[in-house]
């Protein structure tokens, strides 16, 4: 052992003395290293909810909130692209070129803006509740839990198949959840029709309302894909559930009530630089309140009578079309002068309808579906018909929102 | 040497006298001289007598001190009671030779000392042959401020080492030996410029020479002083392969400024600050070398004495800049970091600025803007000294601008304003003895704000105890707490109540804006913030140093608001929001260090470490409604709460980051210096599926061989740090709320969450030069720098999912690069006369430009957030819609991309004068004016929407080039003769933003928000004067400070 003695005539110290007091420092060093290394860095938000606490109603509910979010940022740009409106030379130039070119994709807000993400996290967040609904009903150990299980995974299923096929006519091709692959806008309508089926099939009752839309909103997918594929089955079994429904609720009416008059007070009273298009100045803005909901709307009976009036006259049953034109509840009231009706006249009474109906040949029939069509459409962004003719539906989605991550 | 050798032959009839007098020994071999104040390794190389040592001899009798002095030391001294006189003596010092004290007690008493080669000391009589030698003393002071400084180095020029030393707590020195003749003294010390004065030297006399040391950033010897940032030990700035800038306390004095964001206004070349309003509690923004992130907060980190620190913004701001809970994708442009505020400047010793991710690396995950590391004051050991300082003022705004002479209210809008008493105080209390050291200090400021309703006061107090003594062992206790109070009034709409076409018409009674605003809500904000460290140094050997650190800064935020939001119109009933904001962080850190061999050809540092922290923010914000009468901020009668209009009621975050390192730097000729090191962090922010992150870096630092007028060096650093994602970013997460438009519970998803999520990844290369001429009378240095961004994190990028609940990603990227210089000359250098002229330049090649957005090369891609965005353009670009083609158009940066300062220091006698003033150019701004007033004759259709580009250009872009003096402050240093009983008193006079001359006709440039919305909103829009800001206040003080 080597002794150095200290100058300052302390202890001598050696080397091995050294040696463990390098050592000790050393492993204070790993100590600390090993506490800090061990420290837990999984931390919880406890003001948050993780996905498996995640109540699939009221995720449901949330859906609801971004979509018509979404949906009241993009429906103006949509009635702008439509010939719905007409922007003024004063108005915004980017409505303005909307108008004109009836091309949305030029409108960032509504090709990779507010719009579209909102509408998306509706989506995807019904597609989670579908999942959660699912999980719960796998672990559900009673015949109550089952039913809330099922109740929650048929609402989920509900609104899932009306954002899809919301978003398959707006966007065309696209996958329908992160990651999955593309699928067609008419394998997008299969998928919700499928979910629409499967909520017919989870209703507790007959008469249970979510049943009703669903036969409702298959009615409307089955004539999209009956008119698609020439599928005359399709359009009958169209027809079919149509009638189911209307049977349950003559009055349906499958809507967000939207509490916000943003169309009406916000672009043409206070602005007053937008204006209805030609053939839409008569029709008033729809009322905000539960019949006739200025908000997105993905059916009601109006639109079924007029899906069973197509179907028929598609299908070459003329008369049957007919019929089923001249009980459109729209029709008494229209303001698009259908059945030569004053709008600001009276309403139109049943003898009347039917003995204007008993006049038309299938070309006329077609003349007043389409009018009546677009009279149901106004302001809720389903008229896919811009000034110049073309459609304005589908609008591409972004190249960077299809790539597979 | 002149003692053994010369006297050889005298020694043995010497000895033999002082024997045959009676001469005692005194003094022995003693173990640990806890006086010493180097290493062991350098002890047992440094002869016994050029051993520094602490004494204190007050009105002493010499024998007891060379008693004493032969005890502390540990030489052995003989000396004869007979032959010394019956002086007594009085000597303090905290390190000086052995040899010196003993010339300096026996100065004028006829007696000299001998060394024999045994090493001990003979007290013998002066002898015809002996050397002639005298003693140099004097004191070494701040030029600013009179105060002492501790550790200064004062040396005469060319003599050996012996005849350095250091300055005690008091500022005082002496050096003894010094040959008879006429010399050279030259004194350093940190943050000072070195002072150079001719002594002439008699025998056996004591000759005086005092300094008083001018500020001075950059040139304190500027290789060999020591900085303790950006490395993990205190390091010489020779060493350093990166920039790094000092702010001294006495330049803080001079700067004039009362807030850190002030501070570096043109200051530190590389740093620019900006405040958006002048109102209290507005905050302010610091931004170190441009842009680095997309999505996130632009703050530097900041440190307090080693501990990092809140730097978020206030619970109230809606904007949300709280980097743990939500970083803003406008980057900054949105909440300004009030916590900036609560540091008291009075407190500080020195701040210094890293800049860049190459010289930030050690800091790992949260250092990408920059860290700035704050010291706070520690005592110096001494009698107690008081320091008492007192400041009046008055604050005026600037109203005379386009904005408010073109405004039909313009009567309106100046009636809000007046011209409020400022007023700040400040006491500290330091001293100690040789083992302890304390500072304490207590600070007081109140400003009445210029704006109707907007006061605002402070008060803290802060207090520091360092061990001394003892080089094995020693720790630092500082804490610092703080209160601070501000409030407002509702500035929402008043523009409404006299518009007649307002949106909310007034009601009966509300005549004027200043109706409204004693009839409308108030708020009141009370921050309580303690920030505390404890720093333990334990050499257990002299090659090796630990160092533990521990930290705490927590800090509690209430805001209560009552009474009638305007834009309600005055509704009958009345509301009440309060919003909590508490922040708590902690931070563990051990940094051991193995210095070995420490000196010589080739010298190596090894240092190894590891940190924790924790932080955590929780917010809480509730709204009452329904309360039954004005003034009510209690929500007990509320008929309903709610979280409010903007955010979610309980909002929490907490991240959690352990980090390892270790850096190895190694020195060649003492020239040459190579370091290199690198970090890993872990962090609970980071995604589950992935790992540690590591930052490495690498520099070199060549020291030029100095020539008579030259000295410099050259260095070059590469390097990394890196940024956190925001706190639970990478879980799915869902939030539980009531729902906007149906009245109904709802859970949104929150944020889709991440399992890959990393930070972002800054890379920074800088090369760099020192240089110093004619003894450092003029220096500058030049620094060229790029950084990029990689893995800046953006919403989006999972198909599908692309809106606000959409998971961050690290896809983007991003670069800014600058040129940077920072000049000092003093062309003038007498006893009474002096004149310092320094100036700061920084160039921004790029700010900021975008060089991914995740294979999106176009603008608009994730929601509105990030309109205005493409690659190849800035983000903190000013952009238009084109009427042409619907596509935004790019005109430029909104931030100056040239900025800089200069200062004057000029002494004359007792008087200084300082001058300040900063300088930004080459941004952009919108001229909402100009546009409202075509909005209003009918020539565009909607402001600041669209415009055809050609127009928008010709029209409504404004440079916001500006010229602002910061400050000018001449003191006056009282003779102590005048004041009895008082050892340094000074006067003064300020004026802070005296003069601010821009190109920007909407108001005062240089308050603009350095980003505002990418879309290019303008930060001061037509009706929102008070809501956005307004100019920072002109303040003319009156100051005085004394101690004793």
């Amino acid at each position: 052992m080597k002794t150095t003695l200290n100058p300052k005539g302390s202890m001598p110290r050696d080397t091995a003395t050294r040696t463990r007091t390098l050592a000790r420092s050393l492993g204070a060093a790993a100590l600390i290293a090993t506490v800090a290394g061990a420290c837990d860095l999984d931390l919880v938000n406890p003001t948050i909810l993780a996905r498996d606490e995640v109540d699939p109603n009221l995720l449901v509910n949330g859906a609801i909130e971004r979509w018509m979010t979404g949906w009241n940022s993009g429906v103006i740009s949509e009635w702008y692209a439509s010939d719905e409106a007409i922007a003024t030379p004063e108005t915004d130039v980017g409505n303005t070129l909307l108008d004109e070119t009836g091309d949305l994709s030029a409108s960032a807000s509504y090709y990779s803006g507010y719009a579209l993400s909102e509408m998306l996290d509706g989506r995807e967040s019904t597609r989670i509740a579908v999942a959660r609904a699912e999980e719960m009903y796998d672990a559900a150990v009673d015949s109550a839990q089952k039913a809330r299980a099922a109740t929650a995974l048929q609402r989920a299923k509900a609104y899932n198949a009306w954002f899809v096929t919301g978003m398959a006519r707006r966007r065309g091709e696209q996958p329908i959840q992160p990651g999955g692959e593309r699928l067609s806008e008419l394998a997008q309508y299969e998928h919700a029709l499928g979910y629409m089926q499967d909520v017919v099939a989870l209703a507790p009752a007959q008469t249970d309302s979510l049943r009703i839309f669903a036969l409702a909103g298959s009615a409307r997918l089955q004539w999209i894909l009956g008119q698609a594929g020439n599928d005359d089955q399709r359009l009958r079994d169209a027809i079919a559930s149509a009638e189911a429904a209307l049977a349950l609720s003559p009055d349906l009416v499958w809507a967000f009530a939207w509490p916000y008059a943003y169309i009406t007070d916000w672009y043409i009273n206070n602005w007053g630089i937008a204006l209805p298009g030609p053939g839409f100045e008569n029709i008033p803005i729809p009322a905000n309140d539960a019949t006739t909901p200025p908000g997105d709307m993905f059916v009601d009976a109006d639109a079924l009578w007029l899906i069973m009036a197509d179907a028929h006259l598609r299908l070459g049953e003329t008369e049957e079309a007919r019929e089923a034109l001249a009980s459109t509840p729209l029709l008494a009231n229209n303001h698009v002068g259908v059945a030569g009706r004053d709008p600001e006249g009276a309403p139109l009474t049943q003898a009347e309808i039917d003995a204007w109906a008993a006049s038309l040949d299938s070309d006329g029939i077609r003349h007043a579906i389409d009018e009546l069509w677009r009279e149901n459409f106004y302001l809720r962004g389903h008229r896919n018909l811009s000034n110049t003719g073309a459609p304005i539906f589908p609008v591409p989605m972004p190249d960077e929102a299809l790539e597979v991550q | 040497m002149h003692d053994a050798i010369s006297t050889r032959w005298l020694r043995p009839t010497l000895v033999a006298a002082a024997l045959a007098l009676g001469a005692g020994e005194a003094g022995a071999m003693q173990q640990y001289p806890d006086v010493a104040v180097r290493g062991e390794m350098q002890e047992r190389m440094t002869p016994p007598l050029e051993r520094g040592i602490a004494v204190r001899f007050r009105d002493t009798p010499l024998a007891d001190a060379l008693r004493t002095v032969a005890r502390e030391s540990g030489v052995s001294i003989a000396f004869s009671d007979r032959l010394l006189p019956s002086t007594r003596v009085t000597l303090e010092t905290e390190s000086m030779p052995v040899r010196g004290v003993l010339q300096a007690l026996l100065n004028g008493t006829g007696l000299m000392l001998e060394v024999l080669q045994s090493g001990q000391v003979l007290i013998l009589p002066r002898t015809a042959d002996a050397p002639i030698v005298g003693m140099v003393q004097g004191r070494v002071v701040s030029a600013s401020d009179g105060q002492p400084l501790r550790n200064a180095e004062v040396r005469v020029i060319g003599m050996p080492d012996t005849h350095t030393v250091g300055t005690n707590g008091s500022g005082t020195y002496i050096i003894a030996d010094i040959p008879a003749g006429t010399h050279w003294v030259r004194a350093e010390a940190l943050g000072f410029g070195a002072d150079s004065q001719r002594v002439t030297v008699r025998d056996d006399d004591v000759a005086t020479v005092n300094f008083r040391l001018a500020v001075d950033a950059i040139a304190l010897d500027p290789l060999s002083a020591t900085v303790s940032t950006g490395t993990l030990v205190d390091t010489e700035r020779r060493t350093l392969g990166t920039s790094i800038s000092v702010v001294t306390a006495a330049e803080i004095e001079q700067s004039g400024a009362t807030e850190l964001v002030e501070l570096f206004q043109g200051r530190v070349p590389g740093v620019t600050s900006f405040t958006p309003s002048g109102a209290n509690g507005a905050g302010g923004h610091i931004r170190v070398r441009g842009v680095s992130s997309i999505m996130g907060d632009q703050a530097p980190l900041i440190y307090v004495d080693g501990v990092p620190v809140d730097n978020g913004s206030s619970a109230g701001n809606r904007a949300g800049e709280d980097v743990l809970a939500h970083p803003t994708v406008t980057n900054a442009g949105a909440g300004a970091h009030v916590r900036l505020q609560e540091i008291p400047l009075d407190q500080i010793e020195r701040i210094e600025v890293v800049k860049g991710s190459a010289a930030t690396t050690m800091y790992g995950s949260e250092a990408i803007n920059g860290v700035i590391q704050i010291f706070t004051k520690r005592g110096v050991p001494g009698d107690m000294r008081i320091t008492a300082r007192v400041e009046q003022g008055i604050s005026t705004v600037d109203l005379d601008n386009s904005f408010v002479d073109r405004s039909p209210y313009a009567e309106q809008i100046r009636s809000l304003f007046s011209n409020p008493h400022t007023q700040r105080y400040n006491v500290q209390l330091s001293g100690g003895e040789s083992r302890l050291a304390y500072t304490l200090g207590a600070d007081h400021g109140r400003d009445d704000g210029v704006v109707m309703g907007n006061e605002a006061s402070e008060t803290s107090v802060h207090g520091s105890f360092s061990t001394l003594g003892s080089e094995k062992l020693s720790l630092r206790l500082s804490a610092s707490l703080l209160q601070r109070k501000y409030s407002s009034l509702d500035y929402s709409a008043l523009f409404d109540f006299v518009d007649v076409n307002a949106e909310v018409p007034a009601p009966p009674g509300i005549e004027s804006m200043q109706d409204a605003l004693e009839r409308g809500s108030r708020s009141e904000t009370d921050v309580q913030r303690v920030i505390a460290s404890a720093n333990l140094t334990w050499r257990p050997l002299p090659i090796l140093q630990n160092q533990f650190t521990v930290g705490l800064d927590r800090s509690d935020e209430l805001q209560l608001m009552a009474g009638q939001p305007l834009r309600d119109a005055f509704s009958s009933t009345f509301q009440a929001e309060n919003i909590r904001r508490d922040f708590d962080r902690l931070t563990g850190r051990y940094v051991g260090t193995l210095s070995y061999p420490a000196e010589g050809t080739f010298t190596s540092t090894l240092s190894v470490g590891a940190e924790g922290q924790h932080s955590e923010v929780r917010n809480l914000r509730i709204r009452g409604v329904g309360l039954p009468s004005p003034g009510i901020s209690g929500l007990d009668f509320a008929e309903s709460i709610t979280s409010g209009p903007y955010a979610p009621l309980e909002q929490y975050s907490a991240i959690a980051t352990v980090g390892f390192f270790v850096q190895e730097q190694v020195g060649l000729w003492n020239r040459l210096y190579l370091t290199g090191g690198l970090r890993a962090d872990g962090s609970s922010a980071f995604g589950d599926d992935f790992g540690l992150q590591v930052y490495p870096k690498i520099s070199a630092s060549y020291v030029v061989e100095p020539v008579e007028w030259w000295s410099g060096k050259l260095r070059a650093a590469w390097g990394q740090s890196g940024k956190l994602p925001t706190a639970f970013a990478k879980v799915q997460t869902y939030a539980l709320s009531r729902g906007t438009y149906y009245d109904r519970p709802i859970i949104s998803l929150a944020d889709y969450g991440n399992p890959d999520l990393r930070p972002e990844l800054g890379t920074e290369i800088e090369f760099g030069i020192e240089n110093y001429f004619f003894d450092n009378l003029a220096s500058l240095e030049v620094n060229y720098w790029q950084q990029e961004t990689e893995d800046a994190l953006l919403r989006g990028r999972i198909p599908m999912i692309e809106g606000f609940s959409a998971p961050l990603m690290n896809v983007a990227g991003l670069k800014s690069s600058g040129i940077e210089a920072i000049a000092q000359v003093t062309p003038i250098r007498t006893e009474d006369l002096s004149l310092t002229l320094g100036a700061t330049l920084t160039h921004l090649i790029d700010n900021g430009i975008i060089t991914s957005l995740g294979g999106d090369s176009t603008a608009a891609r994730v929601g509105n957030l990030y309109l205005g965005m493409a690659v190849g353009q800035s983000i903190n670009a000013v952009t238009f819609t084109s009427q042409i083609n619907n596509r935004r158009v790019y005109y430029g940066s909104r931030e100056p991309t040239t900025y800089g300062g200069a200062h004057a220091d000029l002494q004359f006698r007792r008087f200084q004068l300082s001058t300040n003033l900063s300088f930004g150019t080459g941004g952009i701004g919108l001229d909402h004016i100009q546009a409202q007033e075509d909005f209003a004759a009918g020539l565009i259709t909607s402001s600041f929407r669209t415009f055809d580009p050609q127009v928008a250009e010709a029209r409504y872009l404004v440079p916001t080039d500006y010229l602002r003096i910061d400050a000018i402050r001449l003191a006056y240093d009282v003779p102590p003769s005048l004041l009895r009983g008082v050892e340094f008193a000074q006067l003064w006079v300020q004026a802070r933003n005296p003069f601010v001359w821009d190109r920007w006709a909407n108001g005062d440039a240089t308050t603009i928000s350095p980003v505002g919305t990418a879309g290019g909103q303008a930060p001061l829009y037509l009706a929102g004067t008070l809501e956005r800001g307004f100019s920072t206040p002109r303040n003319f003080s009156l100051g005085a400070r004394v101690s004793f």
